[in-house]
């Protein structure tokens, strides 16, 4: 399990994450939900090492390993080096965990890169693609994935979804967060709800038919009053 | 794919990713502007590092310099992110980097002899690879907008990676100590000239030059104004100090006018090839080296002139062309 525990993290005066509690269980797909400035990234930048100098628990239930060594992460925007292929770059990525290069063409099979174009060239959809390719070649035990549906098409948001749903039936346990309310809640098993640094509620598959009207009164609670005196 | 690319240690593939990455950059930057610019680049740090190395305490400066400018490179690295994903121990990979980087300057300390100096070298170059990258900045977002940021953003950016703001006290500092040396302030022009010139290294968005360019003229002329006023403006106390020592005032108006001229060869040659960083930075690599081998051969003046009619024309084109597109 990666587990979360009371988590705060502040830059300067400004508090992000107010005593934030979460955990990714194996074979579970969990969603993380809240507005821009809500803490995601930041979560996941503190869960993941990127950051330093917050308070609280992170840790996992594998035995001497630690977070970045048994999960894999797929950032909002993935960085790829000028002047360097699709391929070299997921070369690149298992050498530099010391992982062996295994044949690449099953999986590109289902994901259509050009690998050997350079990886800057590509389209947003085929970089995160490439990025998600990466991580899914290294067999982690844990998947964090922020805004994997960004810029991805509707065959590729459709893959995906497929992709998510087989590795959670595998065991791995995934973290993502998306801003399309409609596909998280399709693929989630449960869900973490971010406002303001803190976790506002914590929903089960079962409790998704309210999140929606949960979060628009969270997030607009005046401009809903506002909008019912209009229409 | 080989046994050994399969087995590499990540230091070694990290290694061999810059060495591809910068195999292909040369190839871009093109065997003809190669050919011109590595015999100036080696010559004139070759001149400035044999100085330096026979000089009892110029040699401590060596070592100085070359870690602030690998730490004004690491600080600006965009990768520092990334290599943190990919995996925990990837300082070493930079520490490698950097430490090879370092060596030719080490070598040459060595066979001057300056033993002590090439192994300060060696042991900052490694230290530089522990020091934080640039933030992430999350004050900037909340700092104030003010025209002078949105002029000078070239200024400020650059003055934030290459922490320029306190280098530049530093060298009026040092160059006021050693006033009775006209050396002394020419060094320091020479230091703050390469700040500057980090200040010029980096592509504005195009965004950015679509929405100010009217037309290529009246847009270098307002860069050019703005980055001239500033650079004079930082350059005075050095000048001041040119101006009260042997060089006098005759002395310190011709190094004024010279160090503005090459700050403005900075700019027009930043636009002569925007947005593609790599051509105009090794053309503004080429103009530095010449103007310092300018004494060193008949020809240096010649292309110097070249360089000074040439890139404010191809700017005014490239400009167009961009002006045009929009």
């Amino acid at each position: 399990m990666l587990e979360v525990v009371d988590l705060h993290k502040a830059y300067g005066q400004h508090e992000v994450l107010r005593g934030v509690s979460l955990a990714v269980r194996p074979g579970t797909i969990h969603g993380l939900v809240g507005a821009n400035g809500a803490g995601k990234t930041t979560l996941i930048n503190c869960l993941y090492g990127l950051e330093t100098g917050f308070t609280g628990v992170i840790r996992t239930a594998a035995a001497g390993s630690s977070v970045r060594e048994c999960t894999g992460l797929v950032p909002y925007e993935p960085h790829f080096y000028p002047r360097l292929t699709g391929r070299e770059y997921v070369e690149f990525c298992l050498q530099a965990r010391r992982r062996a290069v295994p044949d690449l063409r099953p999986w590109n099979q289902l994901l259509d890169l050009p690998l050997d174009q350079y990886a800057d060239e590509y389209s947003a959809g085929m970089k995160k693609k490439l990025a998600l390719l990466a991580v899914l070649v290294q067999d982690f035990a844990y998947l964090i994935l922020d805004e994997p549906f960004n810029g991805l098409d509707l065959e590729a948001n459709l893959l995906l979804k497929e992709i998510l749903k087989r590795l959670r039936d595998r065991g791995t346990g995934l973290l993502l967060t998306s801003h399309i309310l409609g596909t998280l809640t399709e693929v989630a098993d449960e869900a973490s709800v971010l406002v303001g640094g803190r976790v506002q509620r914590h929903y089960t598959a079962a409790e998704f038919g309210t999140l929606e009207a949960d979060l628009l009164a969270a997030l607009h609670g005046e401009k809903l009053t506002h909008l019912r005196t209009l229409l | 794919m080989s046994f050994a690319d399969v087995w590499a240690s990540p230091t070694e593939a990290y290694l061999r990713l810059r060495l591809r990455l910068t195999g292909r950059l040369l190839r871009e930057v093109g065997a003809v502007r190669l050919a011109l610019l590595l015999p100036f680049l080696f010559m004139s740090v070759g001149q400035v590092l044999a100085v330096a190395t026979a000089h009892p305490r110029g040699q401590w400066a060596v070592p100085v310099v070359v870690a602030w400018l690998l730490l004004s490179v690491h600080r600006q690295r965009d990768d520092y992110r990334f290599l943190a994903t990919t995996a925990p121990g990837f300082r070493t990979w930079l520490a490698w980097e950097y430490a090879l980087l370092a060596s030719p300057v080490a070598v040459v300390l060595v066979a001057g002899r300056a033993y002590g100096a090439a192994g300060l070298l060696l042991a900052l170059a490694l230290l530089v690879a522990w020091t934080p990258p640039r933030g992430e900045d999350r004050a900037s977002r909340r700092r104030w907008r003010s025209p002078f940021r949105s002029e000078a953003f070239e200024w400020v950016s650059g003055m934030r990676a290459t922490k320029g703001l306190w280098l530049w006290p530093v060298l009026v500092g040092l160059a006021g100590w050693q006033r009775a040396s006209p050396l002394a302030p020419l060094a320091a022009l020479l230091i703050w000239v390469l700040v500057l010139l980090a200040c010029y290294g980096t592509a504005e968005p195009v965004s950015m030059l679509a929405l100010a360019a009217r037309s290529p003229r009246q847009f270098l002329r307002r860069r050019l104004g703005l980055g001239l006023g500033y650079a004079a403006a930082t350059a005075v106390p050095f000048w001041a100090l040119l101006v009260s020592g042997p060089a006098g005032w005759g002395g310190a108006l011709a190094v004024a006018v010279s160090w503005l001229a090459l700050v403005a060869l900075f700019v027009v040659a930043k636009y002569a090839f925007y947005p593609n960083e790599t051509h105009f930075r090794t053309t503004q690599g080429l103009v530095l080296s010449i103007v310092l081998l300018l004494l060193g051969h008949p020809l240096y003046p010649v292309l110097l002139l070249v360089a000074a009619f040439g890139l404010p024309w191809q700017s005014r084109r490239r400009l167009q062309q961009l002006i045009d597109y929009k």
